[in-house]
């Protein structure tokens, strides 16, 4: 589980443009990341199942964090 | 004259057209104060005597000649530095934008200038609004006027400690997450964040332009209402403190099981509550949408639009914001658009939700702050100020808002409530305001300051 953390930690920095910023304050972008892993579980927990405006639900599947 | 730092906007303009005092007088005595007080409160990154003094004179000229802009004419009031005054450093608190010159007005301003206001300088803040309070920025943080070991809240941190010290009557801040509320309720003053899009935010640099409001803080309510006038639409907002039949909404569930606030700050809302039912307001318990929903797609809007802003920026100089900037703006970089399209539509819900609260009650009543402002080297509790409020909901809703001290805690540190209403119904909220001031000595109390 740590090593697919690990790994999606360097695909998002890297997908998010980064990598430098990763180099030289490693544990801001590692601290920046898990507090956004923490906030988008939340989120996803909210998201499935409340109303949106046209009526509809989520559906869970629609709201994972990729 | 004793005191002119603690008198109001209201009261000067009251003076000014008596002849008991004049924009030149108050103006110098607020420099003063300035000049002594500011290296322990920092509320100040920049004084800008030259132009504030020279304002001063033309008022006065103008007002002796009869040519009078209106009641703020001649009024003193300081601006966040991350709001365009022409000529002025713009610096956002950042090593970034350092030397950065205002080119022209925000639009606020400029309908303040054109009111007569006197602009005295730019007020400390977080870095862009987010990252702070913090040491390792180009300036000091604003400190607690209460106590000046102690945080004064953020992140319209100079506006709010300012107005406490009495360095200027007023303050224009800025609210994204309970920008303005924090600090107004950190330092025992009131703050106003309007209807969403009723104040324009030209000239203002973002935090996320979904969830941004420019609105003022101040000592006395009638000078939010003049001030708020001013500042949005001229139109003049009728303010009365008969509250007789107003049905207020006690939203209890937010401190007491959504959050735990302290007992004291538990009991000070029931006091206010208590208060607002003898001067006959119909005061009923309601319940909100979970302030942790509301909380978390706040949180989601406000990081993605954030990162939007700084991505590019942060990217090439990550050295150049303070560390707390950057582990917060670097969350929306790992927001994916399809959570911030979902947060919009729930952000549309939740404000449906709160909308139909307005149908059963006027105003609601709710906590502000869970705990009194902790010390600065409380890093906990420097957390916990940006986690334990109840100030987000309407960020995300648009719907207006305000703070004002109701209690003190046993360390002596204010504590504020909420006051909140339908959109565009700011005279409610200030009505309510004014009752309360009017109903008890909180507005009158100031911090004990050396002169």
């Amino acid at each position: 589980m740590q090593a697919v953390q690990g790994s999606m930690f360097d695909a998002l920095v890297i997908r998010a443009g980064l990598g430098e910023t990763c180099e030289k304050f490693p544990e801001d972008v590692k601290a920046a990341f898990e507090l956004a892993m923490k906030s988008c579980e939340s989120f996803s927990n909210l998201a499935v199942g409340m109303q949106v405006p046209g009526g509809s639900t989520y559906p869970a599947e629609q709201v994972s964090h990729g | 004259m004793a005191d002119i730092h603690w008198k109001s906007a209201a009261e000067l303009a009251r003076a000014y057209r008596s002849s008991s005092l004049s924009p030149v007088k108050v103006v110098e005595s607020l420099l003063e104060r300035a000049y002594e007080l500011n290296t322990r409160i920092n509320a100040y990154l920049y004084i800008d005597a030259e132009h504030a003094l020279a304002s001063a004179h033309k008022a006065a000229k103008e007002l002796a000649q009869g040519q009078d802009l209106g009641p703020l004419h001649g009024i003193p009031y300081g601006v966040k530095d991350i709001i365009d005054v022409k000529g002025l450093p713009m610096t956002c608190h950042s090593e970034v934008l350092k030397d950065n010159v205002a080119q022209g007005d925000a639009a606020v301003v400029s309908k303040l200038r054109s009111a007569g206001a006197i602009v005295m300088g730019k007020l400390a803040t977080h870095e862009f609004a987010i990252g702070g309070p913090a040491f390792d920025l180009p300036f000091p943080p604003a400190r607690n006027p209460w106590n000046t070991d102690h945080h004064p809240g953020g992140s319209s941190s100079g506006s709010g400690a300012g107005v406490a010290a009495g360095l200027f009557p007023v303050a224009l801040g800025t609210d994204t997450g309970g920008s303005i509320r924090n600090p107004a309720g950190a330092c025992g003053v009131m703050g106003l964040k309007p209807t969403y899009d009723k104040v324009s935010r030209q000239g203002v640099f973002p935090l996320s332009w979904s969830l941004d409001h420019v609105g003022p803080l101040a000592r006395k309510v009638e000078d939010l209402a003049l001030f708020m006038q001013a500042m949005a639409d001229g139109q003049p907002i009728a303010i009365s403190p008969d509250i007789k039949g107003l049905r207020i909404g006690f939203v209890r569930h937010y401190h007491e099981s959504d959050m735990q606030a302290t007992p004291q700050t538990c009991a000070a809302l029931e006091t206010a509550a208590q208060t607002f039912a003898g001067l006959g307001a119909k005061v009923s318990e309601v319940r909100l949408p979970r302030l942790s929903d509301m909380a978390t797609v706040n949180r989601i809007i406000l990081t993605s639009e954030a990162w939007t802003i700084h991505g590019p920026w942060l990217r090439r100089h990550p050295e150049k914001y303070c560390q707390a900037s950057r582990r917060r703006l670097m969350v929306g970089a790992f927001v994916t658009a399809e959570e911030y399209q979902q947060a919009q539509m729930m952000a549309t819900t939740l404000c449906k939700q709160v909308d139909a609260i307005f149908d059963e009650v006027d105003v609601l009543l709710l906590a502000n702050s869970m705990h009194p402002a902790c010390r600065f080297d409380d890093e906990q509790g420097i957390a916990r100020n940006y986690m334990q409020h109840a100030r987000a909901p309407f960020n995300l809703t648009g719907h207006p808002a305000m703070s004002m001290m109701c209690g003190l805690s046993e360390d002596g540190l204010p504590i504020g409530m909420q006051i909140a209403s339908a959109k565009n119904r700011e005279d409610l909220i200030l009505s309510v305001a004014l009752a309360f001031q009017n109903a008890t000595t909180w507005s009158d109390q100031h911090p004990a300051l050396p002169i």
